[in-house]
């Protein structure tokens, strides 16, 4: 297959809420096969733009292209591509794992019985879920609730898949397995994740942006980002009191407390003196330095 | 107390109680205010805002009320729940009883206030510009507040209690909604129990609404009481059904709020153990790569799935589990019951079905509505609407998909009707059944019609962006669509709310013509299909848009396919449409009611000045008549012959033409038009007919229907064409009866006042005694008749059957009346089985369906009985013949001379099962039409006050007599107890006036319940001898004399030569005054000697006479009273002791001793008085 060139482009996309709320604010953005990273503080607009992608709403301008496909245009085209996995998702009342993925499969049109009878028991191996197939979808746990929604997203082989906020809720181990999981499927497709986690987008993603306030402030790799940052952080443990002539003084990225105690760091492009230390930057103070 | 204060607060300023409240004060206000849409039990002689009026319309909109009352419950109970607000709220120091009452009685305040809106819309109503003034009488609070007493506050009690219980007990609003629709049912289910005569008074105990209880109290009110009083909640009927049904949900509220915990919240899925997570290995299991495919046969697929998945939840679900259960209850119980009143009907299927088919509708009704909902918002509600609408299956998928399933749904509730419908006729030993009637009626006649609802209710739920919004504006629809039909006076069914002609069903007659039906259902369900195409554009797929931006997205979503599809149908809507048009309003008329009385209004203006001209008399009639019943054709040529009985010359014909319906033409020879209006013409001969000068001329008459009308019925049938002399024939010179009765109409139309329905009853009537009550200038008749029909079917016309032959494939028949007879001509065509018999000379005949078998022994035998005891004891019957005549639909029976056609619903199907006390009204029926062939048809009144008395009263009376003859005399009671009820109702619904009996005018309960009672009271006082001597002079006097008609005068001065002078008092009492008694039993005692039973009582007995409103004045006693004696045989009451006593005072102290033991004593057990209050009447020992 030809997957390697799928290209999403994302063009001057705007939209505003009728309660004069700008969710997406001309983004642009262009997405090549691979883990995609959509990073930004609750509220940024990811959810605009992911139910956007997933055709689930309309955008008051701006365009959708992918792999040829206007998606605005058409809609159902893209549907027959596309993995979607939204922020929060519940079932039927009394649908078993089984029932709720062979419906699902009809209607993402596998039609012949037996391929889906074929599809359906590999999903549920694939996420592990098949001794539960009998059980209510209703009854389980936020991890195997989350695997039942991966695996929906995956039937029909689709090339653009989409997730939202896929870990809000889970364990750290339940995380874990179901990051490993996407890990997997993503060769030869796009896969879009939205998180307000800047660590689920070091662990997975090769291209991410940063939205806030509907903009795109940052776009590239996380290695990148953290390049640019690098020699310009700067970290001192502070007293309660003080956080505040700090933050007259300086450029604070971030505040935490470690052992009970403030720590801040800040941005410098030189040493600041003054007892900052140098810190090594991650992905968080890029984070926090876009959408300051 | 805070909750309740925050509770009425926070909801008073919301605008929810004042929408409520305008739309009660609006919907009463307009009732008040317009004459044609009437809430209450208002009527013509009542004040707008009498009492009674006041209170029936809160009793009625209590049951609108239901949906303001429950959302007021329902919303206080579940608000902090819904916010997930509660464990902040209840971590509060607050007390479950300040939450539990505050709550409950904030909503019993909040739910009653909307109830103010009814005292404002008679405030409003009664100066809105519609009402007259002079019918507004003052205004007075005391109904409105008993009103609150009584209905109100009560009924917020019951209905809020059990809403909020079961709100609170799931958390979940709806299972308030369902529990109160639970409890409408069940209300139904134990009104109609209780509708039986001896039922009624557990009925009225029974009802928790109080309805019952309130009817029970006011069913026999006069029209003068129900402008004073009203029912208060000291009333003890009232007062202990309130306390009951209050108390019993008082305590039920207690208990339950005793066992109320605050934090407890149901989950279910706490409840039932999670299935333990395994860890998921790296696992390399590959997917099968299967591409989706989309071609036809994938819509195909999805749609059967959805359709699988959506029946199961419908079945399945708790909702629908109930509704059945509570659909089977129902007709089990109440609505599968054929007949009531002491008669009951064989479960032939036509009736069967007719009486499941409206628990079907409206159970459907109450699914679709409930599941549209459901259905519709099922996706978003359980979170699964993001995975489903990313899918590249299509909105109809869904859409269709839920639409079949709701079909499926709603044909198992029609099937288990139709099981439950079959299983009675099986039960009941009965085997005709139609399936193909069950299939037609009772499946998919329902089914056509549900689909236009669900198609507007999937449209209104897409529409709004809140379920229960979208439940509220779909009950609307449904409340307003006759409140429409009245209001704009839409008389088409072009624009009332899915509504088509009837597809009726008879035994006789199959399903006749339905064509209407048909072009009319296809009519709705293209509106069901645009409904459709805009659902599909405004489902919500993703984002829920607002309702402005919906309609933005429509115009771009709209694909020039479904522009395409929607212009299609548009087009054929507009030709449909066109043709219906063309076929109801230009083929055919419609006229609506104003059109109606307009027309009657001018006509009394222009030509009551004709009143009064002279016209020759009819002497002779030959009729030609040819009936098409496939055609719906029926063609009249009337040859008539009449005679100058005048002393003057006439030199003009005058004809009133009543219907629009027939084409009439006259050839009159020698004579010019002068006057062509569509009801009234003149014609001037050219030369005046002199004295005793004879003229003949013919008019022909054709009713064709042509197409299709509006309602789909037809005067001719397929099977079963009846149609008398006086709906085809032009009325000679101004008919009065045409002129408008009601008052508030008259004055309407500019119209003088008018006092009687018919002329003043007095001594020396010359004028109007001239002619009798059915018809001007004709009086005893010569009449032919040539009759033909197809083949297939037999005709029938009254008199001897002179020659019967065959031309052209159809059949010809010429018939000649024995007698000159009244012009009042029955012509009958249907296919005929025939039963035989004799009486004296007299061919007695049957023509019946050859299905209705069941009853014909009893009817001939009525025929035998009545001609031999009528002949024995009035005098001779006249004519060679006595047939009964079947003809389809209605229920009534009428008297032609010789001939007297019964509708197929009355005699023939009934049930009548002697052994098991049911009246034989198939006889009753026989005996009072055949007896009009003296009365009516020998001896007819003139056209003033009481002539029915002359002919109806005298046929009910006979009727009674012949029973007694038949049976026993012990067998009157039965129908004298119904006779005295349907007297009592029927005055207390009387809008004029009620006249006593020999002045009867148009009021049926008076001429027949109270005219046959009062005549067999009067002959149980005077004796049957005397009695029947006096009538039988009667008939000898004036039995086929040429006018002047008698009139009851006549007969109290025949009556009164019969009458002993200690007795006098009855020809009062019972003829020329409307008296009521009021006896009563206040003390029995019974000793025993060796020989004898001695019996003691105590009564009292008091007499009122009415005035025509119902305002009674006392009467001194000096009255019979009969008393019986009852014993007790297995399980039968039985008359052992029957005699009369004369008492002075209004109390009685009576001794007297019988032979054997009685168990009760019944103070006039025959019903020979009008007594309200009957259950006084009788004690046991």
């Amino acid at each position: 297959m030809e997957n390697n060139k799928l290209i999403l482009e994302i063009k001057d996309l705007s939209k505003t809420y009728s309660n004069g709320v700008k969710a997406m604010d001309n983004v642009t953005i262009t997405i090549h096969s691979g883990m995609f990273g959509l990073l930004g503080p609750n509220g940024a607009g990811k959810s605009s733009l992911m139910r956007t992608l997933a055709t689930l709403q309309e955008p008051d301008s701006g365009s959708i292209v992918f792999d040829g496909i206007d998606i605005l245009k058409n809609p159902i085209e893209l549907r027959k591509r596309l993995g979607y996995l939204p922020q929060e998702f519940g079932v039927y009342p009394r649908i078993n794992a089984y029932e709720l993925l062979d419906h699902l499969s009809i209607l993402k049109g596998i039609s012949k019985k037996n391929e889906r009878k074929e599809l359906v028991e590999a999903l549920l191996n694939r996420v592990n879920l098949y001794e539960f197939r009998k059980k209510s979808v209703n009854k389980f746990s936020g991890g195997m609730k989350q695997r039942v929604g991966i695996a929906q997203a995956l039937i029909g082989n689709p090339d653009l898949i989409i997730v939202d906020e896929p870990t809000a809720g889970l364990d750290p181990g339940e995380r874990n397995r179901f990051y490993n999981l996407l890990a997997d499927i993503s060769e030869e497709k796009i896969v879009i994740l939205s998180t307000h986690i800047v660590a689920d987008v070091v662990e997975l993603c090769q291209d991410f942006v940063i939205m806030n306030i509907g903009k795109v402030v940052y776009n590239g790799t996380p290695n990148e980002a953290i390049d640019e940052m690098k020699g310009r952080i700067w970290s001192k443990s502070i007293n309660k009191g003080e956080i505040k002539r700090y933050e007259a003084e300086y450029n604070v990225l971030s505040k935490k407390m470690i052992g009970g105690q403030p720590v801040i760091s800040i941005l410098s492009d030189y040493n600041p003196q003054n007892g900052f230390d140098i810190q090594e930057p991650s992905l968080e103070e890029v984070f926090f330095n876009n959408i300051k | 107390m805070q909750f309740f204060l925050f509770e009425i607060k926070y909801v008073l300023r919301r605008p929810i109680v004042y929408i409520f409240m305008a739309i009660l004060g609006l919907m009463v206000g307009l009732a008040v205010a317009l004459e044609n849409f009437t809430i209450g039990g208002w009527m013509e002689n009542l004040d707008l805002n009498a009492p009674y009026v006041v209170q029936t319309n809160y009793m009625i909109m209590i049951m609108v009320g239901f949906l303001f009352i429950i959302p007021m419950f329902v919303n206080g109970a579940l608000r902090e729940y819904n916010n997930n607000f509660h464990e902040i709220t209840f971590s509060k120091p607050i007390s479950k009883a300040s939450f539990f009452f505050g709550k409950f009685f904030a909503g019993l305040v909040l739910g009653s206030i909307p109830f103010l809106g009814i005292l404002l819309g008679f405030l409003i109503g009664v100066l809105m510009p519609g009402a007259d003034p002079e019918k507004v009488g003052s205004f007075q609070l005391l109904p409105h507040i008993n009103s609150f007493l009584i209905f109100v506050l009560p009924s917020v009690f019951i209905v809020g209690t059990l809403v909020f219980l079961l709100a609170l007990a799931t958390k979940k609003a709806i299972y308030g909604y369902i529990g109160a629709l639970v409890f409408v049912v069940l209300t139904a289910v134990l009104s109609s129990y209780s509708s039986e005569l001896d039922n009624q008074l557990i009925g009225a105990y029974l009802d928790p609404l109080g309805i019952n209880a309130f009817d029970y109290i006011t069913k026999y009110w006069s029209p003068a009481e129900k402008n004073i009083n009203f029912v208060s909640p000291f009333n003890p009927l009232m007062l202990i059904n309130r306390v009951i049904w209050t108390g019993f949900f008082g305590l039920i509220l207690f208990v339950y709020y005793l066992k109320f915990d605050l934090l407890a919240v149901k989950d279910k899925s706490k409840k039932q153990k999670e299935p333990e997570d395994v860890e998921s290995s790296d696992k390399a299991i590959s997917i099968p790569a299967f591409k989706p495919i989309f071609t036809s046969n994938t819509w195909l697929t999805q749609y059967l799935n959805s359709v699988k998945i959506n029946t199961k939840y419908i079945v399945f679900s708790g909702f629908f589990i109930i509704i059945i259960a509570f659909f089977i209850v129902q007709l089990f119980t109440g609505a599968i019951r054929l007949g009531g009143y002491g008669i009951s009907t064989l479960p032939v299927t036509g009736h069967v079905v007719q009486s499941i088919i409206g628990p079907t509708y409206m159970f459907m009704v109450i699914i679709l509505v409930f599941f549209t909902g459901e259905l519709y918002w099922r996706e978003k509600e359980n979170k699964i609407a993001g995975i489903i609408d990313a899918t590249p299956s299509s909105t109809s998928v869904h859409y269709f998909g839920k639409f079949t399933a709701l079909m499926i749904s709603l044909s198992i509730l029609a099937i288990i009707g139709i099981i439950v419908g079959v299983s009675h006729q099986i039960y009941n030993g009965f085997f005709d059944i139609k399936f193909n009637v069950y299939f037609i009626s009772g499946f998919i006649k329902p089914l056509l019609g549900m689909i236009f609802w669900i198609a507007i209710s999937f449209f209104v739920q897409s529409l709004v962006s809140n379920k229960f919004l979208g439940y509220f504006i779909v009950v609307i629809l449904f409340v307003i669509k006759p409140f429409l039909k009245v209001v704009f006076e839409f008389e088409t069914n072009l624009l009332s709310i899915n509504s088509t002609g009837s597809l009726r069903y008879s035994d006789m007659n199959g399903y006749g013509f339905f064509d209407s039906y048909i072009w009319f259902t296809i009519y709705w369900l293209l509106f069901a299909g645009i409904f459709t195409i805009l659902t599909l554009n405004l489902w919500n797929k993703g984002e829920s848009l607002g309702f402005f931006d919906k309609f933005k997205a429509l115009k771009h979503r709209f694909s020039k396919k479904n522009y395409l599809v929607l212009s299609v149908l548009v087009g054929l809507i507009a030709g449909v449409g066109s043709i219906i048009y063309y076929n109801t309003k230009v083929l055919n008329k419609i006229v609506t009611s104003k059109e109606y009385t307009t027309d009657l209004a001018n006509y009394e203006k222009n030509f009551k000045k004709y009143e009064n001209v002279v016209q020759p008399i009819l002497k002779d009639a030959n009729y030609n008549i040819d009936i098409y019943p496939n055609e719906r054709k029926f063609v009249a040529k009337s040859i008539l012959s009449f005679e100058n009985e005048s002393d003057v010359n006439i030199d003009s014909l005058h004809f009133t033409i009543g219907s629009d319906d027939w084409d009439i033409s006259f050839e009159i020879p020698n004579s010019k038009l002068v006057l062509d209006n569509p009801h009234y013409r003149i014609y001037k001969l050219d030369k005046a007919l002199k004295p005793d000068e004879r003229l003949d001329y013919t008019i022909n008459s054709t009713y064709h229907t042509r197409g299709f009308t509006n309602n789909g019925r037809s005067k001719v049938h397929k099977n079963g064409t009846f149609i008398s002399s006086f709906t085809f024939l032009p009325v000679f010179g101004y008919d009065k009866n045409a002129e408008i009765n009601s008052k508030s109409k008259r004055k309407k139309y500019d119209l003088p006042e008018k006092k009687n329905r018919v002329a003043a009853l007095k001594r020396n009537c010359s004028k109007d005694c001239m002619s009798n009550y059915i018809g001007k200038y004709s009086n005893w008749v010569n009449i032919e008749t040539t009759i033909s029909t197809i083949e297939s079917q037999i005709a029938i016309a009254p008199g001897s059957l002179v020659k019967k032959w065959d031309k052209n494939g159809r059949n010809y028949y010429k018939y000649k009346i024995d007698v000159p007879s009244l012009n009042f001509v029955s012509f009958v065509s249907a296919e005929y089985k025939v039963k035989k018999d004799k009486v004296g000379d007299v061919d007695l005949e049957i023509y019946y369906h050859h299905e209705h078998t069941y009853n014909l022994e009893k009817m001939m035998n009525a025929l035998k009985s009545t001609i031999s005891y009528n002949s024995k004891n009035y005098g001779k019957y006249y004519h060679k013949q006595a047939r009964i005549i079947e003809f389809p639909y209605g229920s009534y029976a009428q008297a032609f001379p010789g001939t007297m056609p019964y509708s197929e619903n009355v005699g023939f199907i009934l049930d009548i099962d002697k052994d098991n006390g049911d009246l034989d009204i198939a006889f009753k029926i026989g005996a009072h039409e055949t007896s009009h062939q003296w009365w009516a048809h020998q001896v007819i009144g003139g056209d003033v006050q009481g002539a029915t008395m002359l002919s109806e009263s005298f046929a009910e009376y006979s009727s009674l007599m012949i029973l007694k003859n038949e049976y026993g005399e012990k067998i009157i009671p039965k129908y004298t107890k119904y006779d005295v009820d349907r007297y009592m109702r029927g005055r207390a619904s009387e809008s004029k006036k009620e006249e006593p009996l020999y002045k009867v005018e148009g009021e049926s309960y008076v001429r027949y319940p109270k005219g046959g009672v009062s005549l067999f009271a009067i002959q149980e006082l005077i004796g049957e001898d005397s009695m029947n001597a006096a009538m039988k002079q009667f008939i000898d006097m004036y039995a086929y004399k040429e006018p002047p008609y008698p009139t009851t005068l006549d007969f109290i001065d025949v009556l009164e030569s019969k009458v002993p002078d200690s007795m006098k008092y009855i020809i009062d009492d019972y003829l020329k005054q409307i008296t009521f008694y009021d006896s009563r039993v206040k003390e029995v005692q019974l000793d025993s000697t060796p020989s004898n039973y001695n019996v003691t009582v105590d009564l009292s007995i008091s007499k009122t006479w009415s005035d025509s409103l119902g305002n009674e004045t006392n009467k001194p006693i000096n009255d019979l009273v009969f008393i019986g004696l009852y014993t007790k045989n297995n399980e039968q009451d039985s008359l052992i002791d029957y005699r009369s006593f004369r008492l002075k005072n209004k109390e009685a102290k009576l001794k007297y001793s019988i032979k054997s033991k009685p168990y009760k004593l019944v103070i006039d057990p025959y019903h020979l008085w009008m007594d309200k209050i009957q259950k006084d009447n009788e004690k046991k020992f």
